[in-house]
């Protein structure tokens, strides 16, 4: 090579940077990763509105566990962590915390932390875990880059970055603050998809690994793990189906079975289950059958038709037989018991509604309505189906996979408002394939318009041959494009009819995103503000009580709260609870729901039998806050019948089909705890104008009793706003 | 030696040193209108021996858990103050604290000393009853000894106490004369008072005023030379009235005249006057009731705690704000950099019972020494943070037992810092970037294939492919240019002595074509040997290119024979219009051609 003489170009430093900037190759590369960059800022930056408007501070419930078990990584290691047992929760019976937890937001946040401590950085743990979710956002917008150019192209990979970006229906929990498992899990989610199209598209086993070990990461994430490890083995079904089955697919499928399957069952939550569970049945049997499936071929071709043929039928007859037995001896066994809760609850979405109330009581759990698709998705929602359109107009493996996902994803996202956090990913990339390609198309036509006209302009010059290549250029370049069809007459108007129609649905959507972030989902619940400007008021109730509880009761303090509550007092009040929002055993929330529900006396006992030190309510009545106990002390009636009907009935609590505390409610209502410890105090106050004393703005009426004394109880503490209300639970009476 | 003296005259003091001095007129004043008790005498004392004395001794009975946060005594002639040191004097009664003041000048016999004690006691008044509801009014008992507790005889004294209001449920009236007019309760006059005489005094008085108890305080000064001061204090307040007791009604607390108690929830902070950046939290999170105030002296901080603390009650918060440099930080004469700052908590009328002020200088600084307006305890420590190497040197200073406002003072801290260590975080940083922009460079210059295989092969030979074609696409901008040059030669052409200097250039020009031409042969050979389409192509534009160089040399002749024949520069142009609108089109041709072979690489 030596020989060869190597020319060098004379121009300067200047010239060069000129010659980089104006080639094609490298104009393209600095305007992508301008663009990409400009993404990852965006999607960091939207989801701030919640801290500019408020402050750095986690948000809502189940983030404040986060929070907590985060500490708790951090500051006493990842052994203890595994380990630990929370006997601060669920009073007597505590939580093993290390057992049922998805620790991969913890993981996270903590390697995030150390890591940019020893780069020192020194970010507050807080800090960090208030921007996880953020950063994530704008990881998964890169993610979302990568899944479509490789399932369409680049193009496609920068339209789903930027819509990804702003997607509503993923800020909606991943704004600053929303520490929660979804914020990192639609990141592995969808890293775990686009490894997975690769290994399919690569059919190596090195690539098989990858997809398993960002499966790992979403197993460790949350509990929607178990939707990859259905959706794919659908997806190999599929593909077996309409004749696409592989050597490719089927290395892809095993390798990521056998090490995501090892890999998953690390997490201590999933152990076993990922092998027994029928959750993960379809997972585990087409394994089986891709191998019986790989033997079968392998005997047909080196044992001939007609041996072969004798052989499958005795196998046919041997593994019916053994199938069916193992069914048996499995469901006698209890290790498979197909009809749990969670199964019906996916195949028909009344279920939980019918028949478990407390699922039915999360307002995330609801069926979503229309509306909600609209509001998270926006255009989306028509572009996608256009999107399907060009994935079945030129069907790849990858569009093929992206397919099946959308579609099951819609079909959840319909059962709970929860799962369009997973639908979103499936809209947005549709979206990208379908805007893209009518982008792309209508961009070319104006392109080929411009050198036809060009080249009409040329052509009655003397010289031909400027005239041809332009025209060679564009046949060269439709017949690339690969449509067979006569080009039809270029019509630039119709084109950039459609390119402005898209500039204009895009805008909308940016427009629709940015509106709905900073009005629906920046708000970190925690702290209310009420008005705007000079009226602006702050109704830190929460905090205020919370802090009341920490620094004024006994360090070893039980509080009795209904479950919703649970996380923040442990996490900010640093109290032990009796429930909270693990939710994990009914019966105990049943019997809070009881203690709630049943009058003074009756209360006591259940309190004293759960050491209950202090009551904690939540009320709105003064405020206007609406999301107050009483609001939710139906629930409490339901839950807490559903497992002592002998003692709760929610007749009794209701006049005429309607729950009321106003003078129309029941005797039983009205002397039941909760309403005492709501209204306690309450009945001599004027709370708006014109109104008459114990006006309760939440309900918009008088209540019904307004005389309420307590015998066993005394309030310790109320909040400025009456918002969180604390009573002490008295001692027994002295006996002489 | 000294402290040989000390126990020497000790000694003496202990024996009968005690009868040399005797105190002719005390009068004392306690002032129990706060948490503290603030207690002065007027003092005359005059020499009764024959040796001069140099030292005078002072008690104070503390009862309970009293203690003594400030104990100063003044000249009442010259205004200046006494160097106090507390000791230990025999005979003196139990709780008794006892501090002895150097005189300026030894007091000769004969002589009489004017001289004013100043003392601050700090939980010397108890609550009575301990706790109380939330309606109830908060009572404080006081005691003290009646006369002034003192090693020498008094002649005549008297005592008057001062309370908030003129509610005192019960006082000592057991040695007359004693008058109580309003709040203030007079004693005395009392004459001829023997040394130690004890007699216990007792006021039990209503005191509603807020008793603020800082538990800990914590304040940390963090220096950055590039133009911040930053200040964190971190408080533990508890309420340290009478405890709250029973139920705490919101009721009563917002609509009873009478339903706060002992309560408080506010608090003012006196910060500098340039302090920005301020921030009011806790533990989790902002607490949003805090109002500033600029004035041309101070930033004012009305703080609002999270809830109001009842008697008994506690919480915690943060407060911190950084100023700048200006102001704070200065160059003293031997080249050291001094720091002044306010030592003790800007908050108004607390008592701190624990303080401790962690002073962070940058990286790099040595030599420190305070300089402090009282005593405190002193030890060093070193934090990492924003970019520390090394760590931060920190000074820590600590004392119990704070009053604001007697113990609010600047104090300062010199230390050495060479001007070269103020560049050690950007040329760390400077560091790290180049060396991770050095790796990135070496990974993308190395190759880290295991196996070279068919795919190692044809990514490598597209990458030297790609080199080739890149040299090749600079070779033709570079013909391009001459080319450009060659046009400008045939646009100068006006009449026939521009002939010359045309024909010139167009030899340069061509010698230049012919050299790049001998420079892009083996190139091509390259690309050919490789892929014998893409050279195809590369000949193809290398035609073009070619032919474009004739075009130009035909299209300068033509000028120079019109020219030579003499024509104008209209006909000129006219005649020479087709060849140059052909002219542009190959150029246009060739700019296409280029764009399609080599944009892609």
């Amino acid at each position: 090579m030596s020989s060869e003489a190597h020319y060098q170009s004379g121009a300067s430093l200047v010239e060069t940077v000129r010659r980089y900037l104006t080639k094609t190759k490298s104009q393209e590369l600095l305007i992508r990763s301008t663009t990409l960059i400009s993404i990852y800022l965006l999607a960091f930056c939207i989801r701030l509105f919640s801290v500019l408007r408020y402050e750095s501070v986690i948000h809502e419930f189940d983030p404040y566990f986060n929070y907590r078990s985060t500490i708790k990584l951090v500051t006493e290691g990842f052994y203890e962590f595994w380990n630990w047992f929370d006997a601060e929760s669920w009073h007597p019976l505590g939580r093993v915390v290390g057992g049922t937890v998805y620790p991969g937001l913890m993981w996270t946040a903590a390697i995030l932390y150390k890591v940019s401590n020893f780069l020192t950085a020194c970010i507050k743990l807080r800090d960090i875990c208030v921007f996880t979710a953020p950063f994530f956002a704008g990881n998964t917008a890169m993610v979302a880059y990568l899944f479509g150019k490789e399932l369409k192209d680049t193009e496609t990979g920068l339209v789903a970055a930027a819509l990804m970006a702003i997607v509503p229906g993923y800020i909606s929990r991943s704004v600053a603050g929303s520490f929660d498992n979804e914020a990192v899990a639609i990141f592995a989610l969808t890293t775990t998809f686009y490894l997975w199209v690769c290994a399919v598209n690569r059919g190596t086993i090195a690539s098989g690994v990858f997809a398993a070990f960002a499966y790992l990461y979403m197993a460790a994430s949350w509990g929607a793990y178990v939707f990859i490890s259905n959706l794919i083995p659908l997806y190999v079904i599929i593909m077996a189906v309409i004749g696409r089955y592989s050597r490719r697919l089927y290395v892809a499928y095993t390798t990521f079975w056998v090490v995501g399957g090892i890999l998953a069952m690390q997490i201590r939550f999933i152990g076993f289950n990922h092998v027994l569970s029928n959750e993960l049945l379809s997972w585990n049997a087409i394994f089986v059958a891709l191998q019986v499936w790989e033997l079968i071929v392998f005997l047909r071709a080196k044992l001939g038709d007609r041996k072969f043929g004798q052989l499958a039928y005795l196998l046919a007859l041997g593994v019916v037989g053994t199938g069916a037995a193992a069914v048996v001896i499995l469901i006698a066994s209890g290790k498979l018991n197909p009809w749990t809760g969670r199964f019906w609850t996916l195949l028909d979405p009344t279920y939980a509604k019918k028949f478990i109330p407390i699922v039915a009581s999360v307002s995330e759990h609801q069926p979503t309505t229309w509306a909600s698709y609209i509001f998270d998705l926006h255009v989306l929602v028509f572009a996608a189906p256009a999107g399907l359109y060009f994935c079945f107009k030129k069907l790849t493996d990858g569009t093929i996979f992206l397919t099946v996902f959308a579609l099951t994803a819609i079909y959840f996202s319909g059962i709970m408002v929860r799962l369009m956090l997973v639908a979103a990913p499936a809209f947005v990339l549709l979206s990208a394939i379908s805007i893209s390609a009518t982008l792309a198309s209508a961009s070319r036509e104006l392109r080929l318009h411009a050198a036809a006209t060009e080249a009409a302009k040329s052509a009655p010059a003397a010289e031909a041959a400027a005239a041809a290549a332009p025209k060679k250029r564009a046949a060269s370049k439709r017949a690339a494009a690969g449509s067979d069809e006569e080009p039809l007459p270029s019509r630039p108007a119709a084109n950039w009819a459609v390119l402005g129609l898209t500039a204009l649905a895009m805008m909308s959507y940016a427009g629709h995103c940015i509106w709905v972030t900073s009005e629906a989902y920046s708000s970190p619940s925690i702290v209310l503000i009420s008005g705007w400007g000079p009226h602006r008021h702050v109704l830190d109730d929460f905090r205020e009580a919370y802090y009341w509880l920490r620094h004024n009761t006994k360090p070893d303090a039980k509080i009795m709260s209904w479950w919703d509550y649970g996380y923040q007092i442990t996490a900010m009040g640093n109290r032990t609870v009796i429930v909270d929002n693990n939710t994990w055993n009914n019966t105990h929330i049943a019997t809070v729901g009881r203690a709630m529900a049943s009058n003074e006396t009756e209360a006591f006992k259940i309190m004293r039998q759960l050491d209950v030190d202090y009551a904690l309510v939540i009320f709105g009545g003064m405020s206007g806050y609406s999301s107050d106990d009483i609001n939710k002390f139906l629930w409490m009636v339901r839950i807490g019948g559903g497992v002592y009907p002998d003692h709760i009935k929610e007749s009794n609590y209701l006049n005429n089909g309607d729950y009321t505390v106003s003078d129309r409610g029941t005797p039983t209502m009205l002397n039941s705890l909760m309403y005492k410890l709501s209204y306690y105090d309450f009945g001599n106050i004027m709370t708006e104008h014109n109104k008459g004393t114990g006006y309760d703005r939440v309900r918009g009426y008088e209540i019904g009793n307004k005389d309420v004394s307590l015998e066993h109880l005394d309030e310790a503490f109320t909040s400025e706003h009456w918002i969180v209300r604390i009573y002490k639970v008295k001692d027994l009476e002295n006996r002489f | 030696m000294r402290r040989f003296f000390a126990i020497v005259a000790l000694l003496a003091l202990a024996g009968s040193a005690f009868a040399e001095i005797k105190l002719q007129q005390v009068d004392r004043k306690i002032n129990l209108n706060s948490q503290f008790a603030r207690i002065s005498e007027a003092v005359k004392a005059k020499n009764v021996g024959d040796k001069p004395v140099s030292e005078v001794v002072f008690c104070q009975l503390l009862n309970a858990d009293a203690v003594v946060s400030l104990y100063k005594v003044v000249n009442a002639d010259s205004k200046a103050e006494l160097t106090v040191t507390p000791t230990i004097v025999e005979g003196a009664p139990a709780g008794a604290a006892c501090f002895s003041a150097k005189l300026a000048s030894p007091l000769a016999a004969g002589d009489t000393a004017s001289l004013t004690v100043s003392a601050v006691l700090a939980k010397a008044q108890v609550p009575h009853p301990k706790e109380i509801s939330q309606v109830d009014s908060q009572l404080m008992r006081y005691k003290d000894n009646l006369y002034v507790l003192s090693p020498y005889a008094v002649s005549a004294q008297t005592t008057e106490v001062t309370t908030p209001t003129s509610t005192v449920k019960s006082y000592t009236d057991s040695e007359k004369p004693v008058s109580k007019s309003d709040n203030k309760i007079k004693y005395g006059k009392y004459d001829l008072i023997k040394p130690w005489t004890l007699q216990e005094l007792s006021v039990h008085f209503e005191n509603n005023k807020p008793f603020k108890h800082i538990l800990t305080y914590v304040k940390e000064i963090e220096v950055s030379h590039w133009g911040n001061i930053y200040v964190e204090e971190r408080y533990e307040i508890k309420n340290a009235g009478a405890a709250h007791s029973g139920s705490f009604s919101r009721l009563k607390y917002a609509h009873s005249y009478n339903g706060k108690a002992n309560s408080f929830r506010d608090l003012r902070a006196v910060l500098p006057p340039s302090a920005r950046s301020l921030y009011y939290v806790d533990l989790i999170g902002n607490i949003s009731s805090s109002n500033t105030r600029k004035t041309v002296q101070s930033t004012i901080v009305d703080i609002d705690l999270r809830y109001p603390l009842m008697g008994g009650w506690k919480v915690d918060f943060m407060l911190g704000y950084s100023v700048p440099l200006t102001g704070f930080l200065s160059h003293t004469k031997g080249g050291r950099r001094k720091l002044t700052m306010d030592l003790a908590s800007p908050l108004e009328d607390v008592f701190v019972e624990d303080m401790v002020v962690r002073v962070v200088l940058p990286e790099g600084s040595t030599n420190l020494k305070a300089v402090l307006p009282y005593d405190m305890d002193q030890s060093t420590d070193v934090k990492f943070t924003y970019l520390d190497t090394t760590g931060r040197p920190v000074l820590v200073l600590h004392r119990a037992n704070v009053a604001s406002p007697e113990h609010s003072a600047k104090f300062s801290v010199e230390y050495s810092f060479g001007a070269v260590s103020i560049l050690r975080e950007p040329l760390l940083l400077i560091s790290v970037f180049f060396c991770l922009f050095a790796a990135v460079i070496a990974y993308n210059r190395l190759e880290f294939t295991i196996t070279r295989d068919d795919k190692w092969a044809a990514a490598r030979d597209k990458e030297v492919l790609a080199t080739y074609m890149e040299q090749i696409a600079a070779a033709l901008e570079d013909e391009a240019s001459l080319m450009a040059g060659f046009e400008a030669a045939t646009r100068a052409v006006r009449d026939a002595e521009d002939v010359d200097a045309a024909q010139r250039k167009r030899a340069a020009v061509e010698k230049g074509c012919r050299d790049l031409e001998d420079k892009v042969k083996p190139l091509l050979a390259a690309v050919e040997s490789r892929s014998a389409r893409v050279a195809g192509q590369v000949r193809e534009v290398l035609e073009r290119a070619k032919a474009l160089q004739a075009r130009h040399a035909k299209q300068l002749s033509d000028r120079i024979d019109l020219v030579k024949k003499g024509s104008t520069m209209g006909e000129v142009s006219r005649k020479l219009a087709p060849g140059q609108d052909a002219l542009d089109a190959a150029r246009r041709d060739l700019k296409n051609a280029i764009e399609t072979v080599f944009g892609a690489y």
